[in-house]
């Protein structure tokens, strides 16, 4: 009589063979136990129970109860330590979508601040992040478990903004002309005449609002790097393989932005009248 | 830019490592030993790492500060609502197969009998 039995339901019914088995069967007996052990692991019982308390919403008698109970303990421990162990061959769309809403979902914060960077323009970073997460949703199935989802989530935004929202505003590398143009020369002829202590104080009362605006007066390629670097912390590797440029590239477009950043906070520091002295207000 | 003491290896070429060593970009375990060492040795290179070191701290917290909006929450709520949509379509394009096989096991005196039906689902995109 043929019948369908879940992983679980085999594991008992090996059981009872196993115990009716005689001496003489032993051979057939480890046959069985082997194939057993092929086609359901732990994993594998810990997925059938998932889904089965997942579809049916409650437990089938109350025999159930600590093996759903294990099973989800099980999976908390997988998720933390072995995230690779999915296996997208077998993973089923239902499951990449819950995979993708429990995973993915959460950097929307983290990408819309990065997005703002980018657009320099709420509505164009809200529209940015979700065709971000359109493309991440459509690919899903070729990001590798295990392997680091915010970094690709973050290619998908750089990419996607440098193809699709940067082209009708494609202007010189240099945002804005005149203002670059000096800070540039600045950066490069001299660092600061003036102690460094003495400037980090002037910056430390500067306003957000005039951080923005330098950040966002910075050529486009140094404010990327700059913002992956000193906001998400991101390593030059990672942020070598978000732009898609050599780390080398990755290592100037950061110290060079950088610079130009502490120059341009400088001088908005000077607009304001801050002095170097005690950063009083004129 | 020296500070005249004769070191091992000259300021000259740890300067340039200073902002990798803030960084924490230096991966070779005998490449920071060296830059370490020196920091021990040369006050003035040390001096200057600390002061880097300090004022990107300042630069980082400046922009953390100022670059710390939260999403609203209209767009949380769209993303979702896209993430259904798209996979509601996805499904539409998906078809699903299934495999049935069964495996029938007799131990040797034909006393016991167990037959096991697996039943295989696929997904794979409708060409």
């Amino acid at each position: 009589m043929p019948q369908i039995l879940h992983p679980n339901g085999l594991a008992q019914a090996g059981t009872k063979v196993g115990i009716a088995l005689t001496e003489s069967s032993r051979k057939q007996k480890s046959n069985f136990d082997n194939k057993f052990e092929i086609t359901s692991s732990p994993i594998g019982v810990a997925f059938a129970q998932m889904r089965e308390t997942k579809s049916n919403g409650s437990n089938q008698g109350g025999g159930n109860q600590s093996a759903n109970d294990s099973a989800e303990i099980d999976l908390t421990a997988m998720d933390a330590n072995l995230p690779a162990v999915i296996d997208r061959q077998k993973e089923s769309q239902v499951e990449r979508t819950l995979r993708f809403e429990k995973d993915a979902l959460i950097f929307a914060s983290a990408l819309y601040g990065a997005a703002l960077r980018y657009t320099k323009n709420p509505q164009d970073a809200q529209d940015l992040v979700q065709d971000t997460y359109a493309k991440a949703f459509t690919s899903f199935h070729q990001f590798e478990p295990g392997t680091n989802l915010k970094a690709w989530l973050y290619r998908i935004l750089t990419t996607t903004f440098i193809n699709n929202y940067r082209k009708d505003q494609r202007r010189p590398l240099l945002s804005g002309g005149e203002l670059e143009d000096w800070q540039i020369a600045d950066a490069a002829s001299h660092t600061s005449d003036l102690g460094k202590s003495a400037e980090d104080e002037v910056l430390e009362n500067i306003a957000d609002r005039d951080v923005k605006d330098a950040l966002a007066a910075m050529p486009e390629d140094f404010r990327m790097a700059v913002y992956l670097s000193d906001v998400e912390g991101f390593s030059y590797k990672e942020i070598a393989e978000i732009m898609g440029v050599p780390t080398g590239t990755v290592m100037s477009r950061l110290h060079r932005g950088r610079k130009l950043l502490r120059e341009s906070l400088s001088a908005y520091a000077k607009e304001r009248g801050f002095t170097i002295k005690g950063g009083d207000q004129k | 830019m020296s500070c005249g003491n004769h070191h091992d290896v000259p300021c000259i070429e740890i300067r340039p490592l200073i902002v990798l060593f803030i960084d924490q970009e230096i991966f070779d375990a005998h490449q920071l030993d060296i830059v370490e060492v020196h920091f021990g040795e040369c006050p003035p290179c040390k001096n200057q790492m600390e002061q880097e070191s300090q004022s990107l701290l300042l630069m980082r917290n400046l922009l953390s500060r100022c670059c710390n909006e939260p999403a609203p929450a209209a767009l949380h709520e769209r993303l979702i609502e896209q993430t259904q949509q798209l996979h509601r379509e996805m499904a539409l394009r998906m078809e699903t197969t299934y495999t049935e096989s069964t495996y029938t096991e007799i131990t040797v005196d034909g006393q016991t009998q167990i037959e096991i039906t697996r039943k295989i689902r696929r997904e794979f995109p409708r060409e």
